[in-house]
């Protein structure tokens, strides 16, 4: 072949194999999402494989060896300290436990604290039956559910454990991606937890996952402020309106939270639509946001805390993740926020500018101040992937997990509030938290969002777009509560 | 990708099957099976990741095929999705915003890639530094540098706020990423400068293959520069022109990482490009069929763009080289 034709033909070639390539590229995300979680999670898994003859074996006498250490309560003061304890007595035993161990693969969300990964290898240092591959699925709740969809729409068998927000549970239970654990975690040991996060991991009669956490919002404010200037938390929006312009100052906003166009941003709107008296369904799940002026009494007293009272800086539509308010909180950049009691353990590392005795927190405000204000229930629990090979050992490290144990450390070193109340009456934490029984009361009054498999859709589709659009002040409230019921209206059809 | 032999001998078997109505010898019968059995990895290849997920694509989209419930039926609907997708007002939406996003930045990148190829094509002290400088916003992951301008338009810690500031253009800063009217613009912006060095590598190689000769007769002739760039350079950079035109073009609709993680489509849907949309289409609606559909969509939209460019576009030059 002569070199002229070569090299004209190479363009032409090239022209054609760039079209080639053109067509090729679209597909790829579609093969991502077939077969591209074979390739990432599979492999952390792999290790476990060469203990597998072992397992039917071990893991039967390990259950119940574990079991016990988890549930007897406070006196086990070996998992309490788990990087000290075990160094003497799991010596030994841990090079046969890694031999034997089975270890189940975790998909968690982002702990922002960073807390959550520590307890994990803690209890892989001290647990000699099971490990952990805790693999964290990007920074926000979305992103673990986007991935779990990957996985479980796949059939992927990657997955063992899944932490489920309050709105999956009955989410993948419906498309048949969790499995009920009604067994494992029967009534008596129900009991022993908050009704309402047992509530949240319920879906048709069975429950579905074991309450890992309890998360509900408070009223963080800066005591000494409010001492210095004798202010008292506020029981209503009007006081919060009038507190923040006391506190104000050129530095210093007076309230924040969050307002993105995400599920973190709806959640401050819902409690708001509940604080006026309104829903977005009722209980037969028909959608009743637009009826009365709830949605938009709601929507404006958030738009005009930000646009003319300027108590609340517009920078919190922004703010996707909760840190971002309790950053700004912890900076001393601001009086008052509403946020989850999940992320109150920052206040606690030795680089928050706000330290102890400077905080507190009160109940949510609500319109008339008789009650407090309705706060979102936003507990996490942990369930077990269908797809899982290691469904048994899975439910056996869930238990320890959510054992009194496990959350009593949690809520000691990590902050986070249990699932089980009892631990609220440990006197470690009492001294630690004195503001414990006023989250544990605040908890009984949590309500959940909308119990439906549609709602991650109708949040995504219907409400987080019209509360952008409102937010942004690109619509006005009673049109962006209108275009939210019609969708989800819609949705709800199928 | 193949090896330069692989490519070579594959496609003179091509040609050698489709091409040539001559009488074929048996080394030409040779030449043929041992190229076509070297083109096999590729042509294998091609068919795992692009031919069999598209057919797959394709089939899917016939069926109402949602995972929102286990048991749930998934009947064949014929092209019912595709009459919803042409009645479908998040998709024109989302089209709208790809268009305008992909046409600005694609036009946006040309122009300053060309400026930023002639000025490197030049030779001056540190040319190579600067030459692979260029190049640095490309070679970021998409998503860091998203999350870059993320902080960059951040409305209370933002450089950008704060150069406007200092500029005295605003007086209060803007959250660029919650205003209907800007985040689009911010986001075109964002795309333009992360994408504009491969629209400079592309055309700064082809500048490289015009000989120098060709500027030594169009000086001798007494042209001026702006002639030379228009009678020499351009001419002869058209066929690269194409082929950056039309990379670019394709990238720009299948614009995803910048608008997901810079945005996630909001204000609103005012930045959810196509691909976002397909992403929550499959993703938060689980809507598996409805999803596939409008992948399909999106591919036949690249494929028209390809078939354009180099039909229509492709013609002239192949004319021009003659």
């Amino acid at each position: 072949m002569s070199d002229m034709l070569t090299r004209r033909s190479s363009r032409r070639a090239f022209v054609k194999r760039s079209l080639l390539v053109g067509l090729a590229v679209p597909a790829l995300p579609l093969l991502a999402a077939c077969g591209g979680s074979a390739t990432t999670p599979g492999k952390p898994a792999e290790p476990a494989k060469p203990a597998e003859p072992a397992k039917p074996a071990e893991s039967k006498p390990a259950a119940p060896a574990a079991q016990p250490a988890a549930t007897s309560a406070p006196a086990a003061a070996a998992p309490a300290k788990p990087t000290e304890a075990p160094k003497p007595a799991a010596a030994a035993p841990a090079q046969k436990g890694t031999a034997t161990a089975t270890t189940v693969v975790w998909f968690a969300g982002r702990d922002t604290t960073g807390y959550t990964p520590k307890q994990v290898e803690a209890f892989n240092k001290a647990n000699t039956s099971f490990q952990i591959d805790y693999q964290e699925q990007g920074a926000t709740t979305t992103d673990l559910h986007d991935k779990f969809v990957t996985v479980a729409g796949a059939k992927d068998s990657s997955v063992d454990i899944v932490s489920l927000d309050v709105p999956f549970v009955p989410e993948f239970a419906a498309a048949g991606w969790t499995i009920p654990v009604d067994d494992a975690f029967p009534k008596d040991e129900q009991a022993k937890f908050f009704s309402g996060t047992v509530h949240g991991a319920t879906y048709e009669g069975k429950i579905w996952a074991i309450p890992w956490f309890n998360n509900g919002p408070g009223l963080f404010y800066r005591k000494d402020l409010f001492d210095a200037k004798g202010l008292k938390p506020p029981k209503t929006y009007d006081e919060l309106l009038s507190t923040a312009l006391a506190l104000q100052t050129p530095e210093m906003a007076g309230f924040a939270m969050q307002l993105p166009q995400n599920e973190g941003g709806i959640i401050n709107w819902i409690e708001y639509l509940w604080g006026y008296g309104g829903d977005l369904v009722d209980d037969k799940l028909n959608v009743v946001v637009d009826q009365g002026t709830a949605g938009v009494d709601g929507m404006q007293k958030i738009l005009d805390f930000v646009y003319k009272d300027k108590i609340l800086p517009e920078a919190a539509l922004q703010f996707r993740l909760g840190s971002d308010v309790m950053d700004l909180f912890r900076g001393g950049k601001v009086s008052m926020i509403r946020l989850w009691f999940s992320t109150v353990g920052t206040l606690y590392n030795p680089d928050s500018a706000i330290k102890t005795g400077q905080w507190d927190v009160a109940p949510l405000p609500s319109k008339t101040g008789e009650k407090p204000g309705p706060g979102c229930l936003g507990d996490w629990n942990l369930g077990i992937s269908k797809f899982s090979t290691k469904q048994k050992e899975a439910l056996e490290v869930v238990k320890i997990l959510t054992g009194q144990e496990q959350q009593r450390t949690r809520f000691l070193d990590g902050g986070f509030l249990p699932a089980r109340p009892a631990v609220f009456d440990d006197p470690d934490i009492q001294k630690k938290y004195p503001y414990a029984k006023a989250a544990q009361a605040s908890f009984e009054i949590l309500k959940p969002r909308p119990v439906t498999p549609y709602w991650p859709q109708m949040s995504a589709d219907a409400v987080q777009p019209a509360f952008g659009q409102a937010m942004a002040r690109q619509i006005p409230p009673d049109q962006a509560i209108k275009q939210m019921a019609d969708k989800m209206r819609q949705i709800l059809k199928g | 990708m193949a090896t330069a032999t692989g490519r070579l001998t594959g496609r003179s078997a091509v040609a050698g099957l489709f091409g040539s109505r001559a009488r074929r010898s048996a080394q030409e019968r040779a030449d043929a099976r041992l190229g076509l059995l070297l083109a096999a990895p590729a042509i294998v290849t091609i068919l795992l990741i692009a031919v069999i997920p598209l057919g797959g694509t394709i089939w899917d989209s016939l069926f109402r095929l949602s995972l929102r419930f286990e048991n749930a039926p998934r009947p064949f609907v014929g092209l019912e999705n595709y009459r919803t997708v042409l009645s479908d007002d998040a998709w024109y939406n989302a089209l709208g915003v790809t268009g305008l996003v992909a046409g600005v930045s694609v036009a946006a990148e040309l122009v300053l890639g060309m400026i930023i190829a002639l000025l490197i094509n030049r030779s001056f002290r540190g040319r190579g530094i600067v030459r692979a400088s260029v190049l640095v916003p490309w070679a970021l992951t998409t998503v860091v540098s998203a999350k870059m301008w993320a902080w960059i338009y951040d409305g209370r810690y933002g450089v950008a706020n704060d150069l406007l500031m200092r500029l005295g253009l605003i007086e209060s800063p803007i959250i660029f990423l919650v205003r209907p009217d800007v985040t689009i613009w911010a986001m075109t912006a964002a795309e333009i400068w992360k994408t504009t060095p491969f629209m400079a590598l592309l055309l700064l190689a082809g500048l490289q293959l015009i000989p120098g000769e060709l500027y030594e007769a169009s000086a001798l002739d007494g042209a001026s520069r702006w002639q030379t760039f228009w009678r020499v350079t351009l001419p002869i950079l058209k066929p690269t022109i194409l082929v950056a035109l039309l990379f670019r073009t394709i990238d720009a609709v299948r614009m995803f990482d910048l608008p997901r993680v810079l945005t996630n489509g909001g204000p609103g849907k005012s930045t959810e490009t196509v691909v976002l949309y397909t992403y929550n289409t499959f993703f938060t609606s689980l809507n598996f069929g409805y999803g596939s559909t409008l992948a399909v969509m999106i591919f036949l939209i690249v494929m028209v763009i390809s078939f354009v460019y180099i039909k229509v576009l492709g013609a002239p030059t192949q004319g021009a080289r003659r």
